[in-house]
């Protein structure tokens, strides 16, 4: 399963030149990627376990620009999963034209907070993101 | 799983300081992620404003982001102060990378590494453009700076 989210670019969101500018793309992305934990009913159970989300590293590739007015549709799902690290696909699309504006990949771990550490990524934990796994685009 | 690796060299074009504000504190009780490219982009255009000029006009050409890489290795919080330490690198006939050190004088820890790449373009004939030379001679002659 994809995880879908649609927006409509606003002047707030855009720099000097009238485009999205290059950090609010992570917001979005960053709430794209709430969206698909809340479809998946992933965010109760891990807060339940002491568990937060921590980005460890993000690439973003900016292919076309995003204008103020554009609408957009963030498609999000799951990458890979090791021992302790995830890494989450997204991409925009221009809604309508169907063109993939920008891509990216955040790797994230689950912080334990009674341990201080990573936590491991154990099958109880990875099942609740089973529905969004897909090795490759 | 291969980790993503910024090489930085040993010595940077200049060198930014922030406080770390409560409105860049998000609910894990640290500093945002996104926040690293909010002041990336705050200290690369105080680095062209430095060598009198701006991301609208490097001396004759504007700029476009065509891609970013972060790599997160510590938190940042509240009130902490961040040294940014960026340098220009791997500068091509019509693009350049920026490359940037964020150093956490407050615990004296490595917070981040970034780099950005920047496309020279001109947005009334939307067309990319040659990196300025006037850019390239003002960062030629710029002393380097090493890390505190």
């Amino acid at each position: 399963m994809i995880s879908r989210s649609s927006y409509t670019i606003r002047g707030y969101h855009c720099d000097a030149y009238g485009h999205l500018n290059n950090a609010r793309y992570l917001e979005l992305f960053e709430d794209a990627r709430w969206n698909l934990l809340d479809e998946a009913g992933i965010v109760k159970p891990l807060s339940d376990k002491g568990l937060l989300f921590f980005v460890v590293s993000i690439t973003v590739n900016y292919k076309l620009p995003v204008n103020d007015g554009s609408r957009i549709r963030i498609e999000t799902w799951l990458r890979s999963v090791g021992k302790r690290k995830m890494v989450f696909a997204q991409r925009i699309l221009s809604e309508g034209e169907e063109r993939i504006c920008t891509d990216a990949e955040i790797s994230f771990v689950l912080y334990d907070t009674k341990s201080g550490k990573a936590a491991n990524l154990t099958e109880d934990i990875t099942d609740l993101f089973k529905d969004y796994y897909h090795g490759t685009d | 799983m291969a980790r993503i690796k910024i090489d930085l060299p040993p010595t940077f074009h200049f060198v930014h300081r922030f406080t770390i504000r409560l409105a860049q504190i998000n609910y894990g009780n640290h500093l945002g992620n996104e926040q690293i490219l909010l002041m990336a982009h705050e200290a690369r255009e105080r680095f062209f404003n430095s060598l009198g000029l701006t991301e609208m006009d490097l001396g004759g050409a504007a700029l476009i982001q065509s891609d970013a890489a972060i790599v997160y290795s510590s938190e940042g919080k509240f009130k902490d102060e961040i040294d940014v330490y960026l340098v220009i690198d791997d500068m091509s006939r019509v693009a350049f990378d920026v490359c940037y050190l964020f150093r956490n004088r407050t615990n004296g820890k490595e917070l981040a590494r970034a780099k950005v790449g920047l496309v020279c373009f001109d947005y009334s004939t939307k067309k990319v453009q040659a990196v300025p030379a006037l850019f390239k001679d003002r960062v030629e002659v710029l002393e380097r700076i090493p890390t505190a």
